[in-house]
């Protein structure tokens, strides 16, 4: 792929700016541009074109994001052109530059490989700083050979850091140095896990020897246990000895006062104190009857003072009735005057009522005889309250009736007929057939407004359209041309117009090829004459003349002889001397013969392509006037296919417009006869109803107006027979309320009778009415309920007189009896004013007769229980003297006295008994069990001092023991922990399942270890293959390059072995000897600059061979380069022009210079870039 | 009426292998889990009151060099005494090869079966007869249920005896025997052990195979334990199984299809784990984490699997306080195609590379040639790590090429990745 021109349409500064790159062949385009002429800009474009834009950009300075442009006519290798543009968006950013139509990605990758960005700037572009970097990366290399050349021939420049990165990782998990890495980590951990696990594991004998050694301590510790009990027996032996000592003597001195004593024991141990406490007691008695008999003296006074009492039982029991019943007396008092003043507010209300009732003297005389009863009452009552329904039941009948014959008469004359249904069913027919045009009319309206508006936009679009009709009928008819017809015309003319271009084309390229050669024929020829076969060939012509005349001259004179041997001669030499030259110059000559050859053989290609483009042209041009015709024959006002196909499209869809058009007014035609006729109907059926209408209603008027008249004689009908069945409804109804009225009248004559008869009895007059009835009966039932009361009051007032008497009556019996008794009493009681002061002053005197009984009754009672004390405390007294007697007897006592003494000497010999068993109990606890007397006699003849010096060494021994003994037991305990610990809770396992975990991930380190190892080594090796397999013809070409780069100072670049067995790359110079070979990083920069260029382009022309070729794009790569190297790298790069385009961006105008001067024309090409 | 349990392959103090630490792992729950497991059985056998324990062998690991492992099952054993609950075991391979097996103070109620000769135990109480015998030494190649005593009739006849049956895959063939064999003893039930995954391999008579109480590893899947059989009055046997497990191991296969991204796995991983975690009530789990499915992504799972299995962990500790340890993330994802995967490199060059892996595969000698040499470490790690897998990987076995290959594929794509 070359490009053609690059066309900065907005991008950077620039707007609307080309730059031609179609000279020559390839050709190396050299562009300069001072500083901020655009060239980097330039560079970015062309980078955008080909990849896009990328997101970010600084090229939106004065086009904004969306308005960045930049086009490019590309050419492929086989010729084909491609003109495109690049715009900055997020999609379809490629576009046709003509059609602005989105680029099909299959058409780009016909010129753009299947190569990316990066893979592009790495492979085809070169500035000075990436030059500097690839030196300095054969350096890095350590001249590896193999990489370098691979990596410049692969365009994978960075697989060397890329397989270091693969050793980085590898360093990693496991250095190769060892003791470093994860790998390196974890094995220290995982052995540290089983040397702990091994740590904490019990193994058999560990825990046998620490059984054994528990039980040996065990054993110790019972032996301690054993001797200590020993000691500690003897110690306590000494001790009770040592302690029992003072007992002993006292226990000796107590038996010895006993024995003093005499026989005492047969007394009992209390009998001092039983003989002190007879005496006392004896005492004691003596004076408790003393003070019995001083309290009787005193009761018996006392009983002397009390007076006889006078009341009896029987009058107590009467007093206490009179005070019980007093309240009711009191009651019954209060009572009568109150009654006695209701009983004659009654009697006044009765002779008022009397005087309510009137003038009844029958009923006055009646209920004076008797009452009367509440039956009849009752049945008064129920005759009254039907006597009134009925009267209310036949009021009400007679009114109904009187309402229903007055809306019967009203029904009767409001029943009149309308109009007659013959009529109305005409009319009702006429609407029904006129409703369905109703709607219908409003869809005529529109379809008229639709149909003229249809008119209208299809006569427009004829007369746009430019069809040749007249009128749509006839549009609708137009035979239209076949679109597939059209489509072959299309093709037909399209692949007539393809030939055109493509003769065009490769006439082009024949040309443009043909001029080429004709510039280089050109520029040989200037290099100097050369002669020509033809010129060669007239001067041996001429030479054979001038022999031929020379043989003619010497058979006829020799006049001339001399001269004609003079210009033999020198025709020979001039033919000779053109051989000469033809020989000396063959190549130039073969060359430029080659090169005639080549711009004639063009040139008959150029006929033949005219020719073929003429009969191209031809053919189209014949098949433009059969399109033509066509066209004609098909009335087309058209040109292009393309127009021609849409015009029948266009006219297709007018064609079915139109018939729509037309269908539409047929509908409409209808649909007008159709209301025309209904509306006939509707006024001959309005008519005939009485309703005054014209032929000049409006449809919808007369509809209206028709269903308006028939709704109106449908809701009269309707009305009239809806009074109709009311008024029969209400006809039946009179009937029965007249006959229920009867009913009623004949009901109240009966009950009329019954009523009287009812008054009769009663004795009030058959004129009263129900009302005066039943008030006058309430009145006697009020009257009699006054009654009632007057004679219960009357009863109560008798029955409080008779208790008064009765009780006044009790209270003059109480009196007498106290008269027989105590007439003094009598006196004031019957002083007394009224009974209830009579009856309280007999109460008083009751109650101090109570009284006085009361207190008789308890000095009685204790004086007998004085006496009774008495006689007890004598027969105590004769107790004590007898038991005293007793006493006396028991110690051969003669007397009191002797008795007392000795119960004390009894007394001291107890005391002393008791003493001596204490001390002896003491002892028999100290000799713990045992015979206490060998005890006794042991403690007895010891000696205290030799006792106290036996006990401190028993102690001392026991201390020592004891501590051995705790000693042995710490030990023990020691030992039982230790035991105890020796199950650590699965710990061992624990720890061997994290070492199983870290085990895990050892051996996940190491196949990702091995893996990495693998891949590196299998990495290293597939590039050292493709190396060999590729270096060759790279180093061929990269020496040839060298050598020329660097002025034949160098003879080329080999490949040479280290000690080491590994390839290297080393430059070799041109004088050999020692130091011919020049390792990279031996080389200067500048010249490892032109090595690694001499690598790229060799790459280069190597990729060229068997790829697409792709422009080489150079940025001032020649900074560090001389004149000299500078004219032999342009040299290079000319020569790379022969295989693909080398666009050379600079701003050194002396490059250009040096170019200008150094290359062929014919195959470098300036632009320049104007500055601002 | 009475019943019993039947329990096998306790491997008390077995370490639970591949579990790497994790940040707020419990680890003190971990760390009792195989002793909380032989716990769990005793109390077990405690609460359901049964007549007696039977232990089908491997107690003990073979390697195992505690002896307070030893210390630990006797304490257990006294507690059933305690309970007058009577044990009968036998030795099984892993028991034989423990020297410090037999020097155990077992305490009264539990009977050890000798390893010369099939005996029989009886209990007069129940009718019971349990016949039994030990593995004299690790590798018993011969069926001991040949020898086995005649049933004694009338009575319920039991058969103790550690044995591969008919063979089982992952399991040494020791003691062989086949049903048919077994049946012409006459016996109700045969108490088998050795086979950790659990299973009835016949009704006529009962032959049981209950697995290991506490699974070890991510290959001993699923709930662990043991059977309580109960045998009627009229010798009708029911087996039920009692999960004995505090740690259980499980498999969880994430189908990754769908992700797009890395960052997409544990998202995917989540649900997944869930339903497992609903299953296992409080039990702490380990899990090993497939993933599957075809996905552009495969490369890359292969090479970040450390970051899964942290990522996978992160969410594993998110939705479990009682513990989930993520025990290994396995790769069984498939490359849709290899086509145009990698770009910025010349065809010629990447076939040169895989040509060096094609060869590999032909010319055994190859991989020394390129200087391929992981002896070195190998001689740096201790004997047991060097497994038979391990030796494979070092010395670099098909499945490592093809890593190795994915790795440089995965290392030239990447570079076109960045070229792009």
């Amino acid at each position: 792929m070359r490009v053609r021109q690059l066309d900065l349409i907005a991008f950077g500064h620039f707007t609307n700016r080309s730059i031609d790159l179609s000279q020559g062949h390839y050709g190396l385009h050299m562009i300069y541009g001072p500083n901020e002429a655009g060239k980097s800009s330039s560079l970015r474009a062309l980078t955008s074109l080909l990849f896009g834009f990328p997101q970010r950009t600084d090229d939106n300075f004065l086009h904004s994001n969306k308005d960045l442009r930049v086009g490019a006519t590309l050419e492929s290798r086989d010729g084909k052109a491609l003109a495109c543009v690049r715009r900055k968006a997020k999609t379809a950013t490629l576009l046709h530059a003509e059609s602005s139509q989105e680029l099909p990605l299959a058409l780009w990758n016909q010129f753009l490989p299947n190569i990316q960005q990066d893979q592009f700037l790495r492979m085809f572009g070169l500035n000075h700083v990436s030059l500097r970097d690839g030196g300095a990366e054969l350096v890095r290399g350590g001249g590896d050979s193999g990489q370098a050349l691979f990596s410049s021939a692969s365009g994978i420049a960075n697989l060397q850091q890329k397989r270091e990165s693969l050793e980085e990782r590898i360093e990693e998990i496991y250095a190769r140095s060892g003791r470093r890495g994860r790998l390196y980590d974890k094995l220290k951990d995982y052995k540290a896990l089983r040397e702990e696990e091994k740590k904490v594991s019990l193994t058999m004998d560990h825990w046998r020897r620490l059984e054994s050694q528990l039980t040996e301590a065990s054993k110790q510790i019972d032996d301690h246990k054993t001797q200590l009990d020993s000691l500690q027996r003897s110690l306590l032996e000494a001790q009770r000895v040592q302690r029992s000592i003072p007992t002993v003597t006292k226990y000796l001195d107590r038996e010895q006062a006993i024995r003093a004593l005499g026989q005492l024991s047969k007394l009992p141990r209390d009998f001092e104190e039983r003989v002190q406490k007879a005496f006392k007691k004896k005492g004691e008695k003596h004076i408790a009857i003393q003070g019995i008999e001083a309290e009787l003296s005193n009761f018996q006074m006392k009983l002397a003072q009390i007076p006889e009492s006078i009341w009896s039982d029987e009058q107590d029991l009467r007093v206490n009735k009179l005070i019980s019943e007093l309240g009711l007396y009191l009651q019954s008092f209060d009572e009568l005057p109150k009654l006695k003043t209701q009983c004659d507010q009654l009697t006044r209300q009765a002779t008022q009522k009397w005087q309510q009732i009137g003038s009844l003297d029958s009923l006055k005389q009646r209920l004076e005889s008797e009452r009367i009863p509440t039956s009849q009452k009752k049945w008064v009552d129920a005759l009254a309250k039907r006597y009134e329904t009925i009267e209310k039941q036949i009021a009400d009948a007679q009114l109904r009736l009187g309402r229903l014959r007055k809306k019967l008469d009203d029904d009767s004359s409001s029943i009149a007929s309308k109009a007659s249904d013959e009529s109305l069913k005409l009319l009702e027919q006429q609407v029904h057939n006129a409703r369905p045009l109703s709607s219908r009319r409003q869809e005529l309206m529109e379809l008229t407004q639709d149909s003229d508006r249809g008119h209208k936009r299809i006569c427009q679009s004829i007369q746009r359209w430019k069809v040749r009709v007249e009128g749509i009928d006839a549009l609708a008819q137009f035979p239209l041309a076949n679109p597939t017809s059209i489509d072959r015309w299309e093709k037909e003319l399209e692949k007539r117009s393809d030939a055109v271009e493509k003769s065009k084309s490769e006439l082009d390229a024949i040309v443009r090829k043909k001029s080429a050669k004709q510039r280089e024929f050109e520029r040989e020829t200037k290099k100097g004459h050369v002669p020509t076969r033809q010129e060669w060939e007239t001067s041996i012509r001429s030479r054979d003349e001038a022999f031929g005349l020379l043989a003619e001259q010497r058979q006829a004179t020799t006049q001339r002889w001399s001269e004609c041997v003079q210009a033999y001669e020198d025709n020979k030499q001039a033919a000779d001397q053109i051989a000469a030259e033809l020989l000396d110059q063959a190549d130039l000559v073969a060359h430029r013969e080659q090169l005639q050859q080549s711009i004639d053989e063009l040139q008959a290609q150029m006929d033949e392509a005219t020719v073929a483009l003429e009969e191209s042209k031809n053919q189209y041009r014949a098949s433009q006037q059969a399109w033509q015709a066509f066209l004609a024959e098909h009335q087309i006002d058209v040109q292009s296919p393309e127009a021609a196909q849409e015009w029948v499209q266009a006219v297709t869809v007018l064609q079915r417009e139109a018939q729509d058009l037309l269908d539409k007014k047929h509908r409409i035609e209808q649909t007008a006869s159709a209301i025309q006729h209904a509306s006939v109907g509707l006024i001959e059926g309005l008519q005939a109803c009485g309703s005054a209408s014209d032929h000049h209603d409006d449809f919808d008027a007369l509809l209206i107006r028709a269903e308006s008249v028939l709704r109106k004689a449908t809701e009269e009908r309707g009305k009239a027979q809806a009074v109709q069945k009311q008024r029969q409804l209400d006809q039946q109804e009179h009937d029965e309320q007249a006959s229920d009225l009867q009913g009623l009248t004949d009901q109240f004559l009966e009950l009329k009778k019954q009523w009287w008869e009812a008054l009769k009895a009663i004795a009030i007059p058959q004129e009263a009415t129900p009302l005066q009835v039943q008030t006058i009966l309430e009145q006697v039932s009020e009257l009699q309920q006054i009654s009632d009361q007057i004679e219960s009051t009357q009863g109560t007032i008798s029955q409080c007189q008779e208790q008064v008497r009765n009780y006044e009556a009790a209270v003059s019996i109480a009196i007498d009896w106290l008269a027989s008794r105590n007439p003094e009493a009598v006196a004031e009681v019957s002083s007394q004013s009224n009974a209830e002061s009579k009856v309280r002053l007999l109460e008083s005197y009751g109650k101090q007769t109570s009284k006085d009984k009361s207190q008789r009754g308890s000095l009685e009672q204790f004086q007998e229980q004085a006496h009774e004390r008495l006689r007890k405390a004598s027969e105590e007294l004769g107790m004590l003297v007898r038991e005293l007697q007793e006493m006396m007897d028991i110690a051969d006592a003669n007397s009191e006295e002797r008795l007392l003494e000795l119960a004390r000497n009894s007394r001291e010999f107890h005391l002393l008994d008791s003493d001596r068993k204490d001390l002896r109990e003491r002892l028999q606890d100290e000799c713990n069990s045992r015979d206490i007397e060998p005890f006794i006699e042991k403690v007895r003849q010891a000696d205290a001092d030799q006792l106290a010096i036996d006990i401190q060494n028993l102690g001392e021994q026991l201390v020592g023991l004891q501590q051995s003994r705790e000693q042995a037991i710490k030990s023990h305990s020691a030992l039982q922990r230790d035991y105890d610990q020796l199950d650590t809770g699965g710990k061992a396992s624990m720890l061997a399942t994290q070492a199983s975990g870290i085990g895990i991930e050892i051996e996940e380190a190491l196949q990702e270890l091995a893996t990495l190892r693998l891949a590196s080594a299998a990495l290293t090796a597939g590039i050292e293959r493709y190396r060999s397999a590729n270096e060759d013809p790279i180093l061929k070409l990269a020496s040839e390059s060298f050598s020329q780069m660097t002025l034949g100072r160098f003879r080329g670049i080999e490949i040479a072995l280290d000690d080491a067995g590994k390839h290297l790359l080393v430059g070799r110079r041109s004088q050999d000897g020692p130091g011919s070979e020049v390792l990279v990083e031996q080389m200067s920069d500048g010249t490892r600059d032109q090595l690694y260029l001499a690598l790229r382009l060799a790459s280069l022309q190597q990729w060229n061979a068997a790829h697409e070729p792709m422009p080489l794009v150079v940025d001032d790569i020649l900074v560090h380069f001389d004149d000299d190297r500078s004219i032999q790298t342009l040299k290079q790069l000319v020569q790379l022009s022969d295989q693909t385009q080398v666009i050379f961006f600079t701003h050194h105008q002396h490059l250009i210079e040096l170019a200008k001067e150094s290359l062929p024309a014919d195959k470098v090409f300036f632009h320049e870039l104007a500055a601002g | 009426m009475f019943r019993f349990i039947h329990a096998a392959d306790i491997h008390l103090d077995s370490p639970l292998l591949g579990l790497r630490g994790y940040d707020s792992a419990p680890s003190q729950r971990l760390r009792s889990a195989p002793r909380r497991a032989l716990e769990n059985l005793v109390d077990f056998a405690i609460r359901s009151n049964v007549d007696f324990l039977l232990i089908a062998g491997d107690v003990f690991d073979g390697n195992w060099r505690d002896f307070a492992t030893g210390q630990f099952f006797v304490k257990q054993m006294a507690k059933l005494r305690d309970c007058k609950i009577p044990v009968y075991l036998i030795a099984g391979n892993h028991d034989a090869e423990n020297k410090m097996t037999r020097s155990l103070p077992y305490p009264d109620n539990v009977h050890m079966f000798e390893s010369g000769v099939a005996t029989t135990e009886r209990i007069e109480s129940i009718e019971v007869a349990i016949h039994g015998q030990s593995f004299a030494t690790q590798a018993v190649t011969e069926d001991l249920s040949i020898r086995y005593p005649k049933q004694v009739p009338g009575w319920f006849n039991i058969g103790l005896l550690h044995t591969s049956c008919t063979g089982r895959d992952g399991h040494e063939n020791y003691a062989p025997c086949t049903i048919e064999g077994l049946r012409t003893r006459g016996y109700d039930y045969w108490a088998l052990g050795h086979i950790h995954k659990r299973e009835v391999l016949c009704q006529e008579p009962w032959v049981v195979f209950p697995g290991n109480i506490q699974g070890r590893h991510a290959k001993e899947t699923g709930a662990k334990g043991c059977y309580l059989v109960s045998v009627s009055d009229d010798s009708k046997i029911t087996a039920e199984f009692e999960p004995l497990d505090t740690l259980r191991w499980e498999k969880v296969r994430v189908d990754v299809q769908s992700a797009r991204s890395l960052e997409d796995i544990p998202g995917l991983f989540s649900t997944k784990l869930q339903e497992t975690l609903d299953q296992c009530e409080d039990r702490l789990l380990a899990v090993r984490v497939e993933l599957v499915g075809e996905s552009q992504l495969h490369r890359k799972f292969r090479i970040e699997r450390e970051r899964i299995v942290q990522e996978c962990q992160s969410v594993a500790t998110g939705l479990s306080v009682e513990g989930v340890w993520i025990e290994k993330v396995v790769c069984s994802t498939r490359m849709p195609s290899l086509e145009n995967e990698v770009q910025g490199v010349s065809e010629e060059a990447i076939q040169a590379i895989l040509g060096v892996f094609e060869e590999s595969k032909t010319n055994p000698d190859f991989l020394k040639k390129i200087q391929f040499d992981m002896m070195d470490l190998r001689a740096k790690l201790p004997s047991e790590l060097r497994s038979v897998e391990l030796d494979e990987y070092l010395d670099g076995a098909s499945s490592v090429v093809e890593l190795a290959k994915e790795r440089v594929l995965e290392l030239l794509a990447s570079q076109g990745e960045e070229s792009r």
